[in-house]
């Protein structure tokens, strides 16, 4: 037996048969070995099938020595259904139309994206791309491919020592790499390199020039650190002294820190009460019963609640109160040197540069005087003391 | 002759342990359910309704009795029919059949 779908491709008809004896047409049409199928009974001498259009053209003589009559009713299949669609060839058309567009449309480029380039290079760039054809609304198949693109790009632009190429879907993007040449540091005028504070010689690093000072060594500000003339005594060569000198300083920093701010501390244990304010009026609805805390700190918060602009009449509000513990005066102090560690390190950083470092604090006896703990804080930094000073001729 | 060659026939079919319908060109009928009908060796239809398929055989008639019936695929010594099946009948060459 054969497929159902066979017959679709090939296309077939359904006849009517009417006759006296339709049976011997249908054996007729065995004998002859057509294909003939789903034959249907519908009253006395009518019976309906389905033919193959290929062999429609037998039916006639086949009807005509069976003593019956035949009527198409419907066709069916492939080349029945490709007649009705070439009706409306249009549809066809414009699907076909479409799919071909997309295809070209997504084939075309649609951008040129340049990255890292400067507006010089830039240009260069945008000019030999577009020589090559590479613009908006060019057809990728007709463009080099991004490797010779890259190799033709980087060859033409001087300026640029890498230029990277890769199509992303319609978008070209270059990548520029270009040229940096190094600059020259400027020579520097030759000179020493002196102490701008009173420190202790912590650590040396001198690139060029002569040392004069040891490591632990004590200089006052103003002390010659490196010499910038080099070579044997009277045959002295002036060179830029270059080097770092790190060097161990003392600061003593006074602070004063009002003592009435730590007194009191909340404990974290709150209350809130809910009110309802009508003008100035305060009506409480929710949290009646506030516990009875010792010491008691309270913060207010008031809705505004504006319509269009417009300040309402009645809005929300609620308090909290929040339970406080008086801090005796020992914590209270010892809080108060934490707070003047943290402003002695602020004020003494301002003093110093953003390299320096702290080595080491000391507290000397807080003082307390009419509420406010004065703290002498004693700190040991370490910062660089290098200063250059030119060589001035004849010195 | 003919009645000869028929004895000679079923005898190798009964010692050569043939398949019946190979040698002596039987119809062979394969019912799946009682809604296909499957026939091999029929010689042609003749007479096709809703309720009724008449085939002609080597010897004598196979008469289908049921209801909705619809010839799905006819070929020379073929047949598959559709519909509910409720008879299936051999007529014996010469008789009316009902």
């Amino acid at each position: 037996m054969k497929n159902q779908w066979v017959h679709k491709m090939t296309g077939y008809v359904r006849i009517k048969i009417t006759g006296a004896y339709p049976e011997l047409f249908i054996n007729r049409c065995i004998d002859r070995k057509m294909n003939i199928w789903n034959i249907h009974y519908v009253k006395k001498d009518v019976l309906i099938c389905s033919v193959l259009l290929d062999e429609v053209s037998q039916l006639r003589h086949i009807a005509k020595t069976s003593d019956c009559k035949i009527k198409f009713i419907d066709r069916k299949g492939f080349p029945f259904f490709a007649q009705k669609m070439w009706r409306r060839n249009g549809l066809i058309f414009g699907c076909i139309a479409f799919f071909i567009s997309l295809y070209m449309l997504s084939n075309m480029v649609w951008g040129i994206e340049i990255e890292g380039a400067s507006p010089k290079v830039e240009h260069e760039l945008k000019e030999a791309v577009t020589e090559l054809g590479i613009k908006k609304g060019a057809l990728q198949f007709r463009l080099p491919p991004p490797e010779d693109i890259q190799s033709i790009i980087t060859d033409r632009i001087s300026d640029a020592t890498w230029i990277g190429v890769t199509r992303k879907g319609t978008t070209y993007h270059f990548q520029v790499v270009e040229k940096d040449i190094a600059e020259r540091e400027p020579l520097e005028a030759p000179g020493h390199i002196v102490a701008t504070h009173k420190a202790i010689i912590y650590d040396m690093f001198v690139e060029e020039g002569l040392p004069l000072v040891e490591q632990n060594q004590l200089v006052e500000k103003g002390d010659m650190l490196v010499s910038g003339l080099i070579g044997k005594e009277g045959k002295e060569q002036q060179v830029a002294a270059k080097g770092k000198i790190l060097g161990e300083m003392w600061y003593e920093a006074t602070v004063s820190v009002p003592l009435e701010r730590t007194l009191y501390a909340v404990t974290g244990q709150r209350y809130r009460t809910h009110r309802l304010f009508i003008g100035k009026l305060g009506i409480p609805f929710w949290g009646w019963n506030p516990p009875d805390y010792s010491n008691v700190k309270e913060e207010k918060y008031e809705a505004s609640w504006k319509l269009f602009g417009m300040q309402m009449p009645f809005y929300y509000g609620y308090t909290d109160i929040l339970e406080a513990e008086e801090i005796d005066i020992d914590s209270a102090v010892k809080e108060a040197v934490g707070i003047a560690n943290e402003k002695g390190k602020e004020k003494v950083s301002h003093l110093f540069s953003s390299d320096a470092e702290i080595t080491g604090e000391k507290v000397l006896h807080p003082t307390v005087e009419s509420g406010k703990v004065i703290v002498t804080i004693h700190y040991r930094i370490v910062d660089e003391i290098g200063k250059k000073q030119p060589i001035i001729q004849g010195d | 002759m003919k009645q000869l060659r028929k004895k000679l026939k079923r005898w190798m079919t009964e010692q050569m342990d043939l398949p019946a319908d190979v040698m002596m060109d039987l119809p062979r009928v394969t019912l799946i359910g009682n809604f296909h009908i499957y026939i091999e060796n029929h010689k042609g239809v003749i007479r096709f309704t809703r309720e009724e398929l008449r085939l002609r055989l080597t010897e004598g008639e196979l008469l289908v009795v049921g209801n909705e019936f619809i010839i799905k695929n006819i070929l020379p010594e073929e047949i598959l029919l559709e519909g509910v099946i409720e008879d299936i009948r051999f007529i014996k060459e010469g008789s009316s059949g009902r």
